[in-house]
């Protein structure tokens, strides 16, 4: 005990220290609000019948969106045999496992029967998207667990104190290639199904366009290999633990700067079509957006901020080789996937479409989270730092000189198929 | 159902008989009452329980099945199996769906003291909706009544509504009170053009003011 005290204060005081601390009170916080959310109910929130789902579904989405490097970079180093970017791989496959679990945490939080939270393994109505979503999250996050156990592996206590478990997690890292199919296979599945868990919504013509799943899709990859690169290269200024290999970095952020500019493209055609004629609710809807409450969300942290001026800097190329200014654009983009997911959640419930004969048809309601879903939700964001943290001093999870060597030889199919 | 528009006055006795049947929170309700404007200086009323819509979207996007339909149609919640994520809610076209943020707990201001509720509680954390008292129409039924003809097999609402704005019946039998009544009078349905197919029809007010039955 007196060890333990006499080590918190000797460290306490340093960054490190700080930081742990820092986030020690918000997890804290957190386990106060999301237990009084336990035993209270969802009454202490400031959901409604009119809008049911706010801003834990939005932490949700986004975190399970900027897990979405995990699958592809995975897939780019184990299927398609880039393997120079393996290690970039391995901070995603960490980055991954940790949005996952901060996505079911903020699931857990939200539904209103969490301890019926089985249910939804055991009855299945695969009509239902949901239950699609539920299903591939489950899956792939099991195969998330396998995914980082090599990464686990790494950890120096658990290799002085239990060698052989060690030793059998890191040699998961042989079924790399097996694990990246199919991960690639649950994720493809359910990270547009999500989107299209909206897309389906008939009653709320915002959301219903069958676009809604591709552009789920497209965001998480934007978004999740954006944090991947910004996330390695801040723990690289930060940490001496932390290694990137800027070269490579930098390749990927150019490739995401053209992916950029397919996406704003693709949100120029969605924005004329949702424009073009008026259609009950949905008009309403993208006034909203564009020029009402959400106005400011949807213009500064979609688009300009979220997509236009990081495009310019990842393309540009002395912003692009400054490490300042690209991992500002990398920022900007996860902000900016951020922000469309709230965005499009939220539009479809502050837009009240009335069911009325006659009646003027619209309405507008308005959402603002209480303390406690401000608390429990900034938790969840404090866990996912510290695990990120704890990662990288202690799992390597970001280190660049590794190279498969050091998983012993691996030997990938792929690999091969490219050579050739 | 048939809800006649220029028979309702909007008393809510539908939304109390409702609450004292079905033991629901003072805070929530199944079927409201709502404004639907004026026509000639007189206020028109638009009551609305669950449609019981033939493809509902509850129904379709309910993860485990919590939503399900009756083979005769009633779209039915299993407040066993719901896990409370309210994609449901979501999806209704019609906010049919309300969902219990709180325990109910104490007095039900809407039960007299003569009787007493036939329906469970729900517990916090599912959302609960109309149910076309499946339960009076099942023991009616099995006592041989027919529902929509004997009280005792009829929703709650249909029967206690003073002017009789609320008609029930089969509507897939074409000689019932309820497909009579479809054939002789113009009726609507709401969102018609979302293709729920509400079970839900609205006979609306005459511009003349006649009231037909
Ligand atoms: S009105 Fe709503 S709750 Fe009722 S069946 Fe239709 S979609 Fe379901
Ligand atoms: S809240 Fe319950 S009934 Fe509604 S969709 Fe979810 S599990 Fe189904």
């Amino acid at each position: 005990m007196k060890i333990i005290f006499k080590t918190i204060r000797e460290n306490i005081f340093t960054p490190w220290g700080l930081w742990l601390s820092f986030l020690g009170v918000l997890l804290a916080t957190a386990l106060v609000a999301g237990l009084s959310v336990f035993w209270f109910g969802l009454s202490i929130t400031n959901l409604t019948d009119i809008v049911p789902w706010g801003l834990w579904i939005t932490i949700d989405l986004s975190s399970i969106a900027v897990a979405a490097g995990a699958f592809s970079l995975c897939a780019i180093v184990y299927l398609f045999g880039f393997k120079r970017y393996e290690p970039i791989a391995r901070t995603a496959t960490f980055i991954g496992f940790t949005g996952y679990s901060m996505a079911m945490m903020a699931l857990l939080l939200d539904i209103g029967r969490p301890d019926r939270f089985w249910k939804s393994f055991v009855y299945w109505n695969t009509h239902s998207l949901l239950w699609e979503v539920t299903m591939c999250v489950g899956l792939y996050f099991t195969v998330l667990v396998f995914e980082v156990m090599p990464i686990v592996a790494s950890f120096e206590w658990l290799r002085k104190k239990f060698p052989r478990i060690a030793e059998k997690m890191e040699h998961m890292h042989h079924y790399a290639p097996v694990l990246a199919i199919l991960g690639l296979g649950l994720s493809s599945l359910h990270q547009s199904s999500l989107g299209a868990v909206y897309g389906v919504i008939k009653a709320r013509p915002i959301w219903y366009k069958p676009e809604m799943s591709v552009m789920f899709m497209f965001t998480a990859i934007l978004g999740g290999v954006a944090l991947t690169l910004f996330a390695s290269m801040l723990a690289a200024r930060l940490t001496p633990k932390a290694k990137v290999n800027d070269i490579l970095v930098e390749r990927v952020s150019q490739v995401l700067g053209y992916m950029m500019i397919a996406y704003l493209y693709w949100r120029f055609w969605d924005w004329l079509a949702q424009t073009y004629t008026y259609e009950p609710g949905r008009t309403e809807a993208f006034k909203l957006l564009t020029s009402g409450t959400l106005s400011f969300n949807f213009w500064f942290g979609e688009m300009l901020f979220g997509a236009l001026i990081p495009t310019i800097i990842l393309l540009y190329k002395p912003t692009r080789l400054s490490p300042f200014w690209r991992m500002l654009g990398l920022a900007m983009i996860v902000g900016g996937v951020v922000a469309f997911r709230f965005d499009t959640n939220i539009v479809g419930f502050l837009t009240v479409i009335s069911y009325l004969p006659g009646e003027a048809m619209i309405s507008y309601t308005s959402y603002s989270p209480s303390l406690v879903e401000w608390a429990a939700g900034l938790g969840i964001i404090a866990f996912g730092l510290l695990a990120f943290s704890i990662g990288v001093k202690y799992l390597r999870v970001v280190d660049h000189r590794l190279t498969s060597e050091e998983y012993e030889t691996v030997h990938v199919m792929a690999d091969d198929a490219i050579k050739a | 159902m048939v809800i006649d528009q220029s028979k309702c006055t909007g008393c809510d006795q539908c939304n109390l008989a409702c609450h004292a049947h079905n033991d629901i929170n003072p805070e929530l309700q199944w079927t409201k009452v709502l404004d639907a404007g004026e026509l000639n200086g007189e206020k028109v009323y638009l009551p609305r329980p669950c449609m019981q819509c033939e493809h509902a979207p509850c129904v379709e996007v309910c993860p485990v099945g919590a939503s399900y339909y009756r083979d005769d149609g009633i779209v039915m919640m299993d407040y066993d199996k719901c896990i409370g994520c309210r994609y449901c809610m979501v999806a209704c076209p019609y906010d049919a769906r309300v969902f219990n943020w709180k325990e109910f707990t104490g007095e039900n201001p809407a039960v007299p003291e003569w009787g007493e509720p036939e329906v469970d509680r729900r517990p916090r954390g599912v959302p609960e909706k109309c149910s076309f008292c499946y339960n009076r129409i099942d023991r009616g039924m099995s006592v041989g009544l027919v529902p929509g003809v004997d009280a005792e097999a009829t929703p709650a609402c249909v029967v206690t509504c003073p002017t009789g704005a609320r008609i029930f019946g089969d509507l897939n039998d074409p000689h019932s009170n309820v497909s009579l009544v479809l054939k002789k009078h113009p009726s609507y349905r709401l969102r018609e053009n979302l293709g729920t197919n509400p079970r839900v029809y609205y006979l609306p007010v005459r511009e003349d003011g006649v009231v037909e039955d």
